[in-house]
C-alpha cells in the first residue's frame, strides 16, 4: 500500500486525542468560508431592516408634518400643491385590485385545474411553458398593451355600450337556458302524449318571452340597436363617461393579465399536492372525473387556492408600471371610484412623484409623501404575504 | 485465500449446532488483538428519542465485527457513531464514552473530519459520485493533499486492486462511475473508502442491495481486506454475519417502560462462532433459531 | 348491422372493436366541442379586435392576399378529413392529440376567415363563413350514415341540429354584410359567439358526453394564451415597421425630442440595460447563492433559521416600487453612511482625475445597478436553496464518508450537482431584473432627453465616470416614449420596436432557463 502520514496510525497503537484535533489552519478555513456564507445570509436581514428604517423614518416626517384634514378630505391626489388625499390612491388601488382579479382569478384558476387535472402530459408539457412565458412579460410591455389595445378596444366600447351588452347578454342566456330545457325535454324518453303537448306549449311560451326580450332591448338600444338603426349614433347613449387614453379598467385588465401565471402556479401547486389515492378512491368508488374534481380535489386543496387568490391580489395591489402608462392620469388625480375615468393608484401616484425633470420636486413634504404611501403599501402586501403564507403552510400540513 | 461455504437461506440451523466452515482468521483471532474501540455505557438520542442504550463492546484489530439482530435496533446507528457520521443528523448526541485507540472520540476538541479519514465508511445503497471511476477512488487522497498525478494514479491503481475491481475497469478509467452494475459500483465505493488508507473500515449492509453473486464477490474482499484493516459490518443477513465475522453482537429493540418508546441495546456480544452455536442469552437464541425476526 | 357480413369473422373481435371505436371518439368528439366552446368566448373578443383592425388599418397586409385561401384549405382540409374519419374513409388510427389539432385546425381557419370578413364586409367573403355550419352538419350526418338510424327521434335532431347552426349563421353573415358602420359588427361578433356556443351546449347534451365543466376550464386556459398571442401579435405588429426600415440606426440611435428624428434610437437603453444586467451577476448571483448554500448547508435548524427563511420570502413578495424607495434613500438621497463613502469616493477621484466623481443628490447607473440587484436578491437565494435542497443525501454521504470537510463536500458535491437549477434560476432573476422599470423610474433614470456621452472605452475616466452619472434603461425608454406619444404619435411605434426588443431578450432568457431546467430533469431521471 502507498505509505503516507495516517499509516503510522496502524503501527502505534496509542493515540492522542490532539491527533485527532485535525490542524488548525483547516479549521480555521472551515470558520471563515462558513463565517462568509452567514454574512451572505445575513445580507437579507439588512435588506429587511434597511427598508422598514427608510420607509418609517421618512413616512414618519410626513406624519407628524401633515394637515390631516387635507388628507382624507376626498379632493385629489395633487402632491405638488400639497394635497395628499389619500382616499384617491387607495379607492383606485382598489378598484385596480379588483377587476384584475376578476380576470386573473378565473382564469388563473381555470387554466391550473385544467391543466393539473385534464390535460395530458403531452398537452401539459405544450402550455405549461407558454404560460411561464407569460410569466416572464414585462410589466412595461402590458403597460404598452393595455394602453393601445385594452383601452380603446375594451373599454371605451364596453363604457359606451354598457347597456346594450347587458341587455343583449341577458337575452342570449335566456335563450340558452330554454334551449337547454327543451333539449333536456326533447331528450326524455318517458314523457307520454299528455306531457310532450304541455313541453311543447310551455317551449312556445319561453321562446315569445325571449323574443319579448330581445325586442324591448332592441326598442330601450333606439338608435344604437345593431338591429334597427346606425350604431354611429351610439356614443351619445353611454352609460358611462369613458375617458379616452388611458383608464382605470384598461389598465386594471392589463394587471388581471400580469397576475394570471401566478395565480395559475400556486393553485397548480397547491392542486399537485392533493396525494393521488384520493383521486383513486373517488373514482373507485365510480366517481365521474368531474366529479372528482369539484368533490374532491378542490376542497382538498381549498387551502392553496386561496393562498394562489391572496398572492394575486398582492401581486396587483403592488404592480406599478401598468397603470402609469396606461391608468389615465399623469401626475396627480381627481377622486374618482368608476373605472372608466383615469386616476392613480398607490403605486402609480409613487412612480408619477418620482418622473419628471426634476426627481421629487414640490412644496414642502412631496419627497415624504412619497414614503408615505410606500409604508402603506408595504403594510398592506406584507399582511397579505404573511396570511398567504400561512395558508400554504397548512397545505404542507395536511399533506 | 479463506474458504468460505455459503450456507443457503432455508438451512435454519438447529437448536445448538450448526455446521459452518468459518473462516481461519477467526480461529487465530486472539483476544490479545489490540483494541481499536472501547465502548462504555454508550447511549445514542436523536432529540429526545434515545435510540439505543448501553452499548458496551471491544473492537479488535485485524477482525471483522458483525452487528446483527432485527429492524429499528440501532445497529446502524451504533456503527455510524464510530465516524461521527450521526453528526450530520439534527439532533444527535452521544451518551457515555467510545473510545478510539484510547482517545475519546467524542471529545469536544476532536475535528470529526479527521476521524473520518481514519475510519472510512461503505454505504447500504451504493453512492459513487457523479464523476469518472478515477475522480471517485482519487477523491480522499485529493483532499488529504496528494496532487501529483503519478501518485494519485499509483493509489487509485492499487485501491482497485485491492477492491478486486482493476481488471473490470482499468481500461475505462475516465468514465462515469454511475453506469457500472451495482455490485461494481459498492466496490468502487469500498476502493474510494480505501484510497485514503484508512485504519478501521465501516460497512452498513454493504451487500443488501445487490444480488447473491456480487454479494459473495464482497463477501471473499471482506475476508481479503481485513488482514489490512479493522472492519465492522452491519447485516441483516446472519448467514452472512456467521460466514465473515469473527467476534458478532447481537442486539436487539425493547420497550423502555420509563419512555415508552422501543429502544435498542446490545444483548451479547462474543465470538461468532459462541453466539451461532453456544449463545448465552435466550434471546440470542431466539433470532439465531428463526423463531422471530 | 349483419356481423355475418364479415368474412366470418369473431363477433367478439367486432364488439371489441366497436367499443373501441366509440371509445375514441367519444374523446374525440367532446374535445372537438370543448375546443369549440372555447373557441366561441375568444370569438367575441377576436370579433371585437376585428373592428379595431378595421377602423385603423384599413389596409393591414395581415388579411388579404395570400392568408384566406390558406386558412380556407385549413378549413375544409380539416373538415374533410374530420368527416372522413366519422365515415370510415380514413382508416388511420387518428390518435386524440391530432384530432385536437385537426379540430384547432378547423376552427382557427373558420375564425381567421370570419375576421377577414369583418375586416372586409363583402358577401363573397362572408360566404367563407360557411363553412362553419357546414362542417358541424357533415361531421353530424356522417355520424348517422355509420350508424343508420332507426330512431326518427335522433334523426330529427341531426337535422334539426344541422339547419340551426347553419340558419343562424346566415343571419349574421347578411347582418354583418349589410350593416354600413362595421363598427356595430362588434356586437354581432358576439352574437356570433353565444350561437356558437348555444350550438355547442345543444350539441353537448346531444352527444351526451360534454362535461361543461370541462369545457369552462379549457376555456380558461384557451383565453390565457389567445391574450399572450394577440399582445405579441399587437406589439411585435406596431413595432415591426420601425425595426424593418432603420434597424442599425434604431440600434445605435439615442433619446430624441422628435420622433422623426432619424438619430433616435435605443443605443443608451441597451447600454444602461446591459450595465444593470452586470451589476446583478456580480452582486446578486454571488451573495444569493452563498446566503442559500448558507441556508441549506450550513445554518442549523432552529429559530433564526426559521426567521431567516421567512424573512427572505416576504422580501421575494415586496412590490418592486419600494426597491425603488429603497435605493432613492440609500443611495440618491443618502444618509450619514453613503455620504461619508461618497465623500471618501470623491476624494480619491480627485486625486486621479479631475473634479468629482459622484455628485451628491444625483440618481446614478450605480444605484439603479445595486436597487435591481436587491430587489432580484430574494429570488436567487430561492431558487438556489431549492437547487442545493435537491441534491440527494447519499451523495453528501458519500464525501463525508471519505473524511471530506464541510466545505470540500459543497465545493465538490453539492454545486456541481445543483449547477443547473442554480443556472435556470439566475437566467430567470436576469431576465426579471433586465424588464423591471418602477425601481429604475423610483432612482431617477431619466425619461426624457439624455445626453448622449462618448464612447466608454475613451479611457479610465470615461468608463468609471459613466457610473456616477444619469442613465436609463430600455423598460424606461419605453415609459418614455409611450408618454411622449401622446404629444407625439410617432413615438408610439418606436417604443412598439423598443418593446420588441426587449421582448426578444427577457423571452429567450426565459425560454432557455425552461428548456435548460427541463434538459437537466431528463439527463437526471
Amino acid at each position: 500500500m502507498t505509505d503516507f502520514s495516517l499509516s503510522d496510525v496502524v503501527a502505534r497503537p496509542l493515540l492522542t486525542t490532539d491527533a485527532l484535533a485535525g490542524p488548525a489552519k483547516r479549521l480555521r478555513r472551515e470558520s471563515v468560508i462558513r463565517g462568509l456564507f452567514f454574512a451572505a445570509a445575513m445580507v437579507s436581514v439588512l435588506i429587511s431592516v434597511l427598508i422598514i428604517f427608510s420607509l418609517v423614518r421618512e413616512a414618519w416626517t410626513f406624519i407628524v408634518g401633515v394637515d390631516w384634514g387635507v388628507t382624507w378630505g376626498e379632493t385629489g391626489w395633487f402632491p405638488r400643491r400639497g394635497l395628499y388625499d389619500m382616499p384617491t390612491l387607495l379607492v383606485a388601488s382598489l378598484i385596480v385590485t379588483v377587476v384584475a382579479m376578476l380576470v386573473a382569478g378565473p382564469l388563473g384558476l381555470g387554466a391550473a385545474i385544467y391543466l393539473s387535472e385534464y390535460a395530458s402530459p403531452r398537452t401539459r408539457s405544450i402550455l405549461k411553458p407558454v404560460l411561464e412565458v407569460l410569466a416572464g412579460v414585462p410589466s412595461v410591455v402590458l403597460g404598452f398593451f393595455a394602453l393601445f389595445f385594452i383601452s380603446p378596444n375594451l373599454i371605451e366600447k364596453i363604457g359606451r355600450n354598457a347597456w346594450q351588452i347587458i341587455g343583449y347578454g341577458i337575452t342570449a342566456i335566456s335563450l340558452a337556458g330554454v334551449l337547454f330545457w327543451a333539449v333536456r325535454a326533447w331528450r326524455d324518453s318517458s314523457a307520454t302524449g299528455a306531457m310532450i303537448a304541455k313541453r311543447v306549449v310551455g317551449l312556445i311560451v319561453m321562446l315569445a318571452l325571449v323574443l319579448v326580450l330581445f325586442l324591448w332591448v332592441n326598442a330601450i338600444a333606439q338608435d344604437c340597436s345593431p338591429v334597427a338603426g346606425d350604431v354611429a349614433a351610439c356614443p351619445s347613449e353611454s352609460a358611462f363617461t369613458v375617458k379616452r387614453s388611458g383608464q382605470l379598467a384598461a389598465a386594471a385588465v392589463g394587471v388581471g393579465i400580469l397576475t394570471i401565471p401566478l395565480v395559475a402556479s400556486v393553485a397548480e401547486d397547491a392542486l399537485a399536492s392533493v396525494p393521488r389515492h384520493l383521486r383513486e378512491a373517488s373514482a373507485g368508488l365510480g366517481a365521474r372525473k368531474t366529479t372528482t374534481t369539484r368533490q374532491v380535489v378542490l376542497p382538498a386543496a381549498i387551502s392553496g387556492i386561496v393562498a394562489a387568490f391572496i398572492i394575486g391580489i398582492s401581486r396587483a395591489l403592488g404592480e406599478t408600471m401598468v397603470v402609469f402608462m396606461a391608468g389615465g392620469a399623469a401626475d396627480a388625480a381627481q377622486f374618482t371610484a368608476s373605472p372608466f375615468e383615469g386616476s392613480l393608484t398607490m403605486t402609480a401616484g409613487m412612480a408619477s412623484l418620482a418622473t419628471g425633470t426634476d426627481s421629487v420636486v414640490g412644496e414642502g413634504l412631496t419627497f415624504q409623501s412619497l414614503y408615505f404611501v410606500g409604508l402603506v403599501l408595504f403594510v398592506l402586501t406584507l399582511f397579505l404575504n404573511v396570511v398567504a403564507g400561512r395558508f400554504v403552510a397548512r397545505v404542507r400540513e395536511r399533506y | 485465500m479463506s474458504t468460505v461455504t455459503p450456507t443457503t437461506m432455508d438451512d435454519k440451523p438447529k437448536a445448538t449446532t450448526l455446521s459452518l466452515d468459518t473462516p481461519t482468521a477467526s480461529a487465530s483471532a486472539p483476544s490479545t488483538a489490540e483494541i481499536v474501540f472501547e465502548t462504555a455505557d454508550l447511549s445514542v438520542y436523536y432529540s429526545l428519542f434515545r435510540a439505543v442504550r448501553d452499548v458496551n463492546l471491544d473492537v479488535r484489530q485485524g477482525q471483522i465485527t458483525a452487528l446483527i439482530g432485527p429492524s429499528g435496533c440501532g445497529k446502524s446507528t451504533v456503527l455510524r457513531s464510530f465516524n461521527r457520521m450521526n453528526d450530520l443528523i439534527p439532533g444527535a448526541r452521544v451518551e457515555g464514552t467510545l473510545r478510539y485507540r484510547g482517545v475519546d472520540l467524542y471529545d469536544p476538541k476532536v475535528d470529526p473530519v479527521e476521524v473520518r479519514r481514519r475510519i472510512g465508511m461503505v454505504f447500504q445503497k451504493p453512492n459513487p459520485f457523479p464523476k469518472s471511476i478515477f475522480d471517485n477512488v482519487a477523491y480522499g487522497p485529493r483532499i488529504a493533499g496528494v496532487k501529483k498525478k503519478s501518485e494519485l494514479s499509483d493509489i487509485v491503481e492499487a485501491s482497485l486492486q485491492r477492491a478486486a475491481l482493476w481488471e473490470e475497469v482499468k481500461d475505462r478509467l475516465s468514465a462515469s462511475a454511475t453506469g457500472m452494475s451495482g455490485g461494481q459500483q459498492q466496490r468502487l465505493c469500498i476502493a474510494r473508502a480505501i484510497a485514503s488508507n484508512p485504519d478501521v473500515l465501516l460497512m452498513d449492509e454493504p451487500c443488501s442491495a445487490l444480488d447473491p453473486i456480487a454479494t459473495a464477490r464482497i463477501e471473499e474482499l471482506m475476508a481479503e481486506l481485513k488482514h489490512d484493516y479493522t472492519i465492522m459490518i452491519v447485516t441483516h443477513n446472519m448467514q452472512q454475519a456467521a460466514r465473515v465475522s469473527d467476534r458478532t453482537a447481537f442486539f436487539t429493540a425493547e420497550l423502555d417502560p420509563k419512555t415508552d418508546q422501543r429502544t435498542g441495546l446490545l444483548v451479547e456480544y462474543d465470538a461468532t462462532t459462541t453466539i451461532f452455536s453456544n449463545p448465552a442469552d435466550q434471546r440470542t437464541e431466539n433470532y439465531i433459531t428463526g423463531r422471530f425476526g | 348491422m349483419a356481423l355475418t357480413t364479415i368474412g366470418g369473422g369473431d363477433t367478439t373481435a367486432r364488439v371489441e372493436q366497436l367499443i373501441q371505436r366509440r371509445g375514441s371518439e367519444q374523446t374525440s368528439v367532446s374535445t372537438i366541442w370543448t375546443s369549440l366552446a372555447a373557441a366561441g368566448v375568444a370569438l367575441a373578443f377576436v370579433a371585437m379586435f376585428g373592428t379595431w383592425y378595421e377602423a385603423v388599418r384599413t389596409a393591414n397586409a395581415l388579411y388579404s392576399g395570400w392568408i384566406p385561401p390558406i386558412a380556407l384549405l385549413l378549413v375544409i382540409g380539416a373538415g374533410l378529413l374530420l368527416v372522413g374519419k366519422q365515415v370510415g374513409f380514413v382508416d388511420r388510427d387518428l390518435r386524440v392529440n391530432s384530432d385536437v389539432c385537426t379540430y384547432g385546425a378547423l376552427i382557427a381557419g373558420a375564425i381567421v376567415l370570419m375576421l377577414r370578413q369583418l375586416f372586409k364586409g363583402d358577401l363573397s367573403a362572408g360566404v367563407f363563413v360557411l363553412i362553419i355550419p357546414v362542417a358541424v352538419l357533415g361531421l353530424v350526418l356522417a355520424r348517422s350514415l355509420r350508424n343508420p338510424l332507426a330512431d326518427a327521434k335522433l334523426a330529427l335532431e341531426q337535422v334539426a341540429l344541422g339547419a340551426a347552426s347553419i340558419g343562424a349563421t346566415l343571419i349574421i353573415v347578411k347582418r354583418l354584410v349589410d350593416s354600413e358602420n362595421s363598427a356595430g359588427g362588434w356586437v354581432w361578433g358576439l352574437l356570433a359567439a353565444v350561437a356558437v356556443v348555444l350550438a355547442a351546449l345543444a350539441a353537448s347534451q346531444y352527444l351526451g358526453i360534454l362535461s361543461m365543466f370541462q369545457v369552462v376550464l379549457f376555456s380558461a386556459l384557451a383565453m390565457s394564451i389567445i391574450i399572450l398571442l394577440v399582445l405579441l401579435v399587437q406589439v411585435v405588429g406596431d413595432g415591426w415597421p420601425v425595426l424593418n426600415e432603420r434597424l442599425g440606426d434604431f440600434w445605435s440611435g439615442t433619446l430624441r425630442s422628435q420622433s422623426d428624428d432619424s438619430r433616435l434610437g435605443i443605443s443608451q437603453g441597451i447600454i444602461g440595460s446591459f450595465w444593470i444586467a452586470i451589476f446583478v451577476v456580480l452582486l446578486a448571483f454571488p451573495i444569493g447563492i452563498a446566503a442559500a448554500v448558507y441556508l441549506e448547508e450550513y445554518a442549523p435548524r432552529n429559530r433564526f433559521t426559521n426567521m431567516l427563511d421567512i424573512v427572505v420570502r416576504n422580501l421575494a413578495g415586496v412590490p418592486s416600487v419600494v426597491y425603488g424607495l429603497l435605493g432613492l434613500f440609500l443611495f440618491v438621497k443618502g444618509t450619514v453612511v453613503t455620504h461619508w463613502i461618497t465623500d471618501r469616493i470623491n476624494a480619491a477621484w480627485g486625486s486621479l482625475f479631475q473634479g468629482e466623481l459622484i455628485e451628491k443628490g444625483q440618481s446614478t447607473l450605480f444605484a439603479g445597478g445595486v436597487t435591481l440587484a436587491i430587489l432580484v436578491l430574494p429570488i436567487v437565494i430561492i431558487t438556489a436553496a431549492e437547487a442545493v435542497r435537491a441534491v440527494p443525501q447519499s451523495l453528501r454521504e458519500g464525501a463525508f464518508g471519505v473524511g471530506a470537510t464541510k466545505w470540500e463536500v459543497i465545493r465538490s458535491q453539492v454545486l456541481p450537482f445543483a449547477a443547473p437549477g442554480i443556472l435556470t434560476g439566475t437566467l430567470l432573476a436576469l431576465a426579471r431584473a433586465v424588464g423591471e422599470a418602477a425601481p429604475l423610474i423610483l432612482v431617477g433614470a431619466i425619461t426624457g432627453r439624455l445626453a448622449p456621452r462618448g464612447s466608454m472605452f475613451d479611457g479610465a475616466e470615461q468608463f468609471f465616470s459613466q457610473f456616477a452619472d444619469r442613465f436609463t434603461a430600455m423598460p424606461i425608454v419605453i415609459v418614455g416614449w409611450v408618454q411622449d406619444s401622446g404629444r407625439d404619435a410617432g413615438f408610439a411605434p418606436a417604443a412598439g420596436a423598443a418593446i420588441v426588443v426587449l421582448l426578444v431578450f427577457v423571452i429567450m432568457m426565459n425560454s432557455v432557463a425552461v428548456l435548460l431546467r427541463n434538459y437537466f430533469e431528463k439527463k437526471r431521471a
